[in-house]
């Protein structure tokens, strides 16, 4: 029986059909209004100024604000020290639950637990419970030692939101460099010991290549919820003081939501998935060249 | 077949009759404790009217998002919503909340005089009004006040006078600041938000004889009165007050002053209410005093949470009942009689002020009175301005004008700025907003 290829892929298409429709209406529709929202203006308070077109100006406007050009460095150093500390973290701690040692399931659980706290119960918990000047953990520590409390959120802001960020994404990294250690074949390890490579080489030559995959899919996945941190921040800093600890995301809620602009929070809403897809291209890039160099 | 199509009709029948009849109220509420308290008897108005009652509630700026999402985008969720004083007058300019003039005006003589709407306190009354018109009713109203702790200022030897000055304040605090005992001077919201530092902060722009706009809407950032009020604050709050403020919002404050760490505290005075709660360390231990001053004599602020009813709500005469059933005396005695009369919403009605079983148990009443009559929601600053409001600006574009002085503010407060770069950004935002919004003349 002759089996004719191109009916074959024919077929096939038509099948993903309905699927490529609801995927497309689920996540294209929703950025196409807010393309076209980010080119009008419309401030919802204030009905009496008129839905209007103005054309690309709400972006003009957004690029020619110094604050807002703040706001971008702040996301992008957010995002990738966040990033790094977390893939460091998550490497040591992968690195550390893979072996067997007594209490190693209660270790594995405790450490990984604070990806299940909701970002807003986590930001309270930290900022009162833990770091407030007067009722958390920090104020008892530094009247044990007769010294005045570190204002953290006040004086070290964007340090105490990746701080926070890199508690609970952590785990997340560990998750999936551990899934990816196990995976590594225990043969490939004994030929190491055998041939006389030490922990360190071990670690460097077999088991980091051995799981190039796993970090990048970490890296590519922790970046794209790292870019929109926003609970955090919300509950914590309300991204101040001043702008200090403010994001993309925090001030497309802020525009939206206080100001009640939409056409300029569509405006950033646009610019932050631009943004996000260029961090990917080049993150993309750069893993995929690392990759081939190790391979080769 | 037959069988099906009547079936089918009848159900849509049904459903449109119930839904043109009107079918339950839908009430977007704020969830504070006296509101909670409502909802929990709101089954007595359904006993009494056979209406029955739909709640949504949501903390407050959560409110404040959603409430202002339905009635801009016509979304018509809601029959009666919360809404504050700053809310009122946009929303009645902009057709979002119906006027209740004609549905007074259809009240009996009896319901009328039952209601007795010349018992609203007349501050709380204007503040809720666009043009005469009384588009809402209050809830519970509060001004601000200065709280002090008797016990400290008699161990001192200090008399805290009846209307103290800012500066006066600012004396006492530092003599009473003592951290290493982990007693602080004075509480003071620091947490950047229109709600959060800048009201606290706006009644003291007022004050000391700043305004946000001049009569022809140019802001008013770089005058010396302004300067000196931002640099009191920052000065007030670095030499005596509490460490990390800009986490310290109303409920860190309170925190703080009912856990016996602060001299001083000023805010809002419902808070009276709480300080002498069964839970507070310095229950009975506390003074009250008028808002500080300095160059204008009356700088307290003047809040109230209010019921208003969306010009959407097919529902408006049941609404209006349940408006007035909420707000009048009869529910005041109700909860007096039910939960106790510290619990009673304060800050709408005279009667409770003269009520003897409430000044039984709140010696704040007094002060909390004269605060509310002693603030001037029309004429807030020394100079003339062109916006209604002590704590804030009566204009839509203010939440968001707020928030980002509010952050500068902060920003200034925790060293991260200076005065001159934290008072430009603001005049630049403020420019901005007067233009944008076609204020400026």
């Amino acid at each position: 029986m002759k089996v004719n290829r191109s009916k074959g892929y024919a077929r096939v298409d038509g099948l993903l059909l309905p699927s490529i429709v609801i995927v497309a209406l689920i996540t294209q529709i929703p950025i196409l209004v807010t393309l076209g929202l980010s080119v009008v203006r419309w401030i919802v308070v204030r009905p009496d100024l008129r839905v209007s077109f103005v054309g690309i100006s709400n972006y003009i406007q957004l690029f020619t604000t110094p604050s807002f050009l703040g706001i971008i460095v702040n996301t992008v150093v957010m995002t990738l020290a966040s990033i790094t500390v977390c893939t460091l973290f998550g490497l040591i701690i992968s690195l550390t639950l893979n072996r067997q040692f007594p209490g190693v399931n209660i270790a594995r659980i405790i450490l990984i637990a604070p990806f299940f706290v909701m970002d807003a119960v986590a930001g309270i918990v930290w900022k009162t419970l833990m770091l407030h000047p007067s009722f958390g953990i920090n104020s008892v520590i530094a009247n044990l030692f007769g010294v005045t409390p570190v204002d953290f959120l006040g004086h070290y802001p964007m340090f105490t939101v990746v701080m926070l960020v890199v508690w609970q994404w952590t785990p997340f990294f560990v998750l999936i460099l551990l899934a990816g250690l196990q995976s590594i074949p225990e043969e490939i390890l004994e030929s190491a010991r055998l041939d006389g490579a030490g922990w360190l080489r071990t670690i460097l030559r077999i088991k980091i290549p051995a799981i190039a995959n796993h970090i990048e899919v970490a890296v590519m996945t922790g970046l794209i919820f790292i870019l929109k941190v926003f609970g955090l921040i919300y509950v914590t800093t309300a991204g101040g003081p001043g702008t200090a600890s403010t994001n993309l995301p925090f001030i497309v809620f802020r525009t939206g939501f206080y100001r009640w602009d939409v056409g300029r929070a569509a405006a950033m809403a646009v610019i932050t998935v631009v943004l996000t897809l260029i961090f990917l291209n080049l993150l993309f890039t750069l893993v995929r060249r690392k990759s081939r160099e190790l391979e080769a | 077949m037959c069988k099906r199509f009547i079936s089918v009709m009848a159900s849509t029948a049904i459903c449109i009759a119930g839904f043109c009849a009107g079918g339950p109220l839908t009430i977007a509420t704020v969830n504070n404790a006296d509101m909670v308290t409502m909802q929990k008897y709101s089954s007595e108005f359904t006993a009494k009217t056979g209406i029955r009652l739909n709640f949504v509630v949501l903390p407050e700026n959560e409110l404040r998002q959603k409430v202002t999402e339905d009635v801009g985008l016509s979304a018509g969720r809601y029959d009666i919503v919360t809404i504050g004083d700053y809310d009122i007058p946009i929303w009645a300019a902009n057709r979002w909340v119906s006027s209740l003039e004609p549905l007074f005006k259809a009240l009996s003589p009896a319901e009328a005089r039952a209601y007795d709407r010349a018992d609203l306190l007349g501050p709380v009354r204007s503040a809720l009004s666009y043009k005469h018109e009384q588009y809402a009713l209050p809830f519970y109203g509060e001004s601000s006040m200065l709280f002090y702790r008797k016990d400290l200022f008699a161990a001192a030897g200090l008399k805290m006078p009846p209307n103290p000055t800012w500066y006066q304040v600012y004396d006492f605090a530092r003599r009473l600041n003592q951290p290493t005992r982990g007693q602080y001077g004075i509480a003071l919201r620091g947490l950047p938000g229109w709600g959060q530092n800048m009201s606290v902060f706006c009644s003291m722009i007022n004050t000391f004889g700043g305004r946000w706009f001049d009569m022809n809407w140019r802001p008013q950032f770089k005058t010396p009165d302004m300067r000196t009020a931002w640099e009191f604050y920052k000065k007030i709050i670095t030499e005596a007050g509490e460490p990390g403020a800009t986490t310290a919002g109303y409920t860190e404050c309170l925190a703080l002053t009912s856990a016996g760490k602060a001299a001083m505290w000023y805010d809002a005075t419902v808070s009276a209410g709480a300080l002498q709660g069964v839970d507070s360390k310095v229950r009975g231990r506390i003074g009250y005093a008028l808002a500080p001053t300095v160059k204008k004599s009356n700088a307290g602020w003047i809040w109230a949470w209010s019921l208003a009813i969306e010009s959407s709500s097919r529902n408006k005469e049941a609404a209006f009942k349940f408006l007035c059933w909420a707000t009048s005396k009869e529910y005041i005695n109700l909860i007096g009689n039910r939960v106790g009369w510290a619990q009673v919403p304060p800050g709408t009605r005279i009667s409770t002020y003269t009520n003897p079983k409430y000044k039984a148990v709140a010696d704040f009443a007094p002060l909390t009175l004269s605060s509310i009559r002693n603030s001037n929601y029309n004429a807030p600053c020394v100079e003339p301005v062109p916006y209604k409001g002590v704590q804030y600006v009566g204009i839509p574009e203010f939440q968001g004008l707020g928030e980002e002085v509010g952050q500068q503010l902060a920003a200034y407060l925790a060293g991260q700025e200076s005065v001159d770069a934290a008072l430009s950004a603001c005049q630049e935002a403020a420019l901005r907003v007067a233009k944008e919004g076609g204020y400026l003349k």
